[in-house]
């Protein structure tokens, strides 16, 4: 026990030195509120908006789904939903009205309990391509968002693509005389709720959703699920059997409604695939907001329209969709929660990371003090042993630490950051992130030279290693490993304060458990331990040992 | 290795062909044999870069020698150390403190982290505290103090867990004649009892004289001569030493003019210092003054003095310890 000593030593000198005390502590505390007059609601300042310039060329679509003909226009219920996209933390922020009259009204779309006042973007709409990208060029917009002529004509291809798919799953499921399996098709609605809709428009989701549908009926639904369904591959004979039952089912529906299927007019499920352009700096932290919050509003907009194609499906099909396969296309609990949060919220995690990384330099250059003023030497003449002396040093900057999350966080909530999770939570991946920092700090000052050296040196690890993490903005990774215990391992995944990062975005910010973060965690754990490790050989083996 | 005849148990510390190198030109301790019989105060002497905290440094293990064994109580140090860090106590050359703790505080880490049990901790430490006359102090963070009870308390920290080895490295460099005087004292008092054994490096001839029992004397890396003070003093000859300094340093032909008009055996110089030695050696007193005047020097100052150390420093090396 000879490091509980050591560890109030440090304390003390700690206490002692205002100095070491301040950038500590009071510092990152300090740099929340900076932050939070940047980017979040303090006093007389609102929430910085996002400036969105819209060039809208998208065309419609004429269609009749028994209520008369109408003019869809996705493109423009987009624009409006990101007009009146609000920050509103409690609430959905897309409500399917079913009071509506239209297939696609507005208000299916809108979003609820709205106010301008914190809307996420300013919105205008533009007419021309090239005074938009100008107007982002210049700094007076953050992004331009072209929608493309044919982008309702994709979109509706997309969720007909799924509605037709479901129909057809739901025959298969019926002919075959099995219950509903709890799993459904890949071509299931929510699995066309492709991320790569913004940039691939409607070609990634539908190629996905769309095996489900005229010609690619076989191959849509899956030769191995079919062939689980019937419990063998299903053969010619088969399929004209289900096409037939199908057949009986919409003329039986026809009979019900009234309403003839030769005069409706259904959007087709084959359409040129499109591509929404957002255009941007990508060095401005507004761009990368802007695109990530577009990103899921796009997905979910489109799990929206895949959605409200199935519903009206149904009128025609009455379909007995089970509990487990209503689950299946439900998008109730679909989490996008960009949506709800600020600037801000984002960036409070990511304060929490870099003051941890600042502490790779008081550490590092505190155990250099140690060894050029001759404390280390005098202490490797008692009995203390390398535990003993990581140990006393490690606790109080773990419990420094957590004190400056405590104070940084109050200071936050003071300044308005609106955090979901759990404080004890975020206390022990801070303390996992300190262990991180005291590990690298014992790698510095083993190598080290002297105390400045160790100083540069960390300053020159850590901040990069700040921005690497995700700390500030997001960061475009690079895959090493695809499958790393079930998830992708990037390059800046290596580093353990990259996972302290998402962790405590997760658990703070976003309220989400321990097993939604668990593999950050873990990864962060066992980083940790390969850091500490060699901290521990490399600072025994260079400094506790007799010199040579 | 050590000879097999050796009794390594008998010494309190001793060393065998003990060298360290940090270039491969020359070696800063050479050769080293050295055997420290319990109770025993002994004083390394030499002057700066001969090789003395190189030495102690072994002593201690936080040095590897290059070739060579150190043994303490008869236990080599490189395979015993953490047994032996308790019998050791050590005041290093500089003093080495943290600056924001108190008297009291630097006492109680030490006395912890040599696992000294909280009463007798609490109890050495009072007494420590007031033997070094740092009681005043006790409560006030040690960047306030003054240099000289800086090393009083550096000192203190080298006693307070009970060694019976104990190093002092230079300890009275940088001290004020009283602070000086205490810290001769208290190593007096260490010695007394004979039950301690204290190993002294200094390159002040009189600290060695007076407080060492036996004296080493060091000088790039190799001892030169080991004995009590009283016989190294004697070796070097009879008498008493006039030191005459001058204006400038004198001539070869003023030398030898000295030589045989005085019949002066035993004389040499340092720097512009003219040192003889010999029984009544005031009767030539006059004879040599009458031949530097006679020529061009001037003379500045004249001293009649014993032998010291020094001057067995100068006889073996040629040069005085302050050149070193």
């Amino acid at each position: 026990m000879r490091f509980l000593p050591l560890s109030f030593t440090v304390a003390k000198r700690m206490s002692r030195d205002l100095f070491t005390l301040f950038f500590a502590i009071l510092f990152p505390a300090f740099f929340v509120f900076i932050f939070s007059v940047a980017f979040g609601k303090t006093g007389p300042l609102r929430n910085q908006r996002l400036d969105l310039a819209v060039v809208n060329g998208d065309e419609g679509l004429r269609v009749n789904f028994g209520n008369g003909p109408e003019t869809l226009r996705l493109g423009a219920i987009l624009v409006d939903v990101l007009e009146s996209l609000s920050y509103s933390p409690s609430s959905g922020w897309i409500r399917p009205d079913s009071s509506s009259s239209g297939f696609m009204s507005l208000d299916s779309l809108r979003l609820s309990a709205q106010k301008p006042e914190s809307a996420v973007f300013s919105v205008v709409d533009t007419l021309k391509e090239s005074m938009a990208l100008e107007k982002v060029s210049s700094g007076d917009f953050d992004a331009a968002l072209i929608i493309p002529p044919g982008f309702t004509r994709a979109a509706m291809a997309m969720a007909m693509e799924d509605a037709m798919g479901e129909i057809f799953v739901g025959a298969m499921d019926k002919f075959s005389g099995e219950s509903p399996r709890p799993d459904g098709p890949a071509g299931s609605p929510s699995g066309s709720t492709g991320a790569g809709a913004p940039s691939g428009g409607g070609a990634g989701p539908s190629a996905g959703a769309g095996a489900g549908g005229g010609a690619g009926f076989g191959a849509a639904a899956g030769s191995d699920t079919k062939a689980g369904a019937f419990g063998r591959k299903p053969t010619t004979s088969d399929i004209q059997k289900m096409i037939d039952d199908v057949s009986q089912r919409l003329e039986k529906s026809e009979k019900r409604s009234g309403v003839s299927l030769d005069s409706l007019s259904l959007p087709s499920r084959k359409a040129p695939p499109v591509a929404l352009t957002l255009a941007g700096d990508p060095s401005n932290l507004g761009f990368s907001l802007t695109s990530g919050v577009i990103k899921n509003v796009l997905d979910e907009f489109l799990k929206r329209v895949s959605r409200r194609s199935l519903e009206e499906a149904k009128e025609f099909v009455p379909l007995d969709l089970g509990p487990a396969r209503k689950e299946l296309v439900s998008l109730e609990n679909s989490s996008v929660a960009v949506e709800t949060r600020t600037v801000f919220d984002y960036q409070v995690p990511g304060i929490i990371v870099f003051a941890l990384l600042m502490i790779v330099s008081l550490v590092s250059v505190t155990l250099m003090l140690d060894l050029t003023q001759g404390h280390l030497e005098r202490l490797k003449l008692t009995r203390m042993s390398a535990l003993d002396y990581f140990l006393g040093n490690t606790l109080p900057w773990v419990l420094l630490s957590v004190l400056q999350l405590v104070l940084l966080f109050g200071a936050a909530k003071l300044l308005g950051y609106h955090n979901m999770g759990s404080m004890f939570a975020g206390v022990g991946l801070v303390i996992l992130g300190s262990l991180s920092s005291i590990s690298l700090a014992l790698i510095l000052a083993s190598l080290a030279k002297n105390e400045k050296q160790a100083s540069a040196i960390a300053t020159m690890i850590a901040v990069p290693l700040s921005f690497l993490s995700g700390a500030f903005f997001p960061v475009r990774d690079v895959v090493i490993v695809k499958d790393f215990f079930g998830q992708p391992l990037g390059l800046t995944g290596l580093s353990p304060w990259t996972h302290t990062t998402k962790a405590l975005v997760g658990v703070l910010t976003f309220g989400k458990g321990f097993s939604e973060v668990q593999w950050h965690v873990m990864m962060q754990i066992g980083l940790t331990i390969l850091l500490f490790l060699a901290g521990i050989v490399l600072f025994s083996r260079r400094r506790l040992s007799a010199q040579r | 290795m050590h000879r097999p005849s050796d009794d390594l148990t008998s010494f309190s510390v001793a060393t065998r062909n003990l060298s360290k190198g940090y270039d491969k030109r020359s070696l800063a301790v050479d050769s080293l044999d050295l055997s420290i019989k319990p109770g025993e105060v002994f004083g390394l002497l030499g002057p700066n870069g001969a090789g003395k905290t190189t030495t102690i440094r072994m002593l201690l293990g936080l040095l590897k020698p290059t070739s060579g064994q150190v043994f303490i109580h008869g236990e080599e140090i490189t395979t015993g150390r953490q047994k032996l860090k308790g019998r050791l106590g050590v005041c290093p050359q500089e003093t080495v403190l943290w600056p924001e703790l108190t008297v009291s505080e630097h006492l109680n880490l030490i006395g912890r982290m040599y696992d000294v049990p909280g009463r007798t901790l609490r109890a050495d430490a009072e007494r420590l505290i007031t033997e070094f006359s740092l009681g005043e102090k006790r409560n006030q963070p040690v960047k306030r103090l003054s240099g000289g009870l800086k090393r009083r308390l550096n000192l203190a920290l080298a006693l307070v867990h009970g060694p019976d080895v104990i190093m002092l490295d230079e300890p009275s460099a940088g001290l004020d004649p009283q602070s000086r005087a205490l810290l001769w004292e208290r190593i007096t008092g260490l010695a007394r009892d004979r039950q301690r054994t204290i190993i002294l490096t200094t390159h002040s001839m009189e600290e060695a004289d007076r407080l060492s029992d036996r004296v080493g004397i060091l000088d790039h890396g190799k001892m030169l001569v080991l004995d009590a003070p009283e016989n190294l003093k004697r070796s070097i000859g009879e008498g008493d030493v006039l030191e005459i300094e001058l204006d400038r340093v004198p001539s070869q032909e003023v030398l030898e003019a000295i030589r045989q008009r005085s019949q002066v055996e035993h004389m040499s110089t340092s720097a512009n210092t003219i040192l003889v030695r010999g029984l009544n050696i005031m009767e030539r007193f006059p004879g040599i003054v009458g031949t530097l005047t006679s020529s061009t020097v001037v003379i500045q100052n004249t001293r009649l003095r014993p032998n010291t150390l020094e001057d067995v420093f100068l006889k073996l090396t040629g040069r005085s310890l302050r050149d070193g």
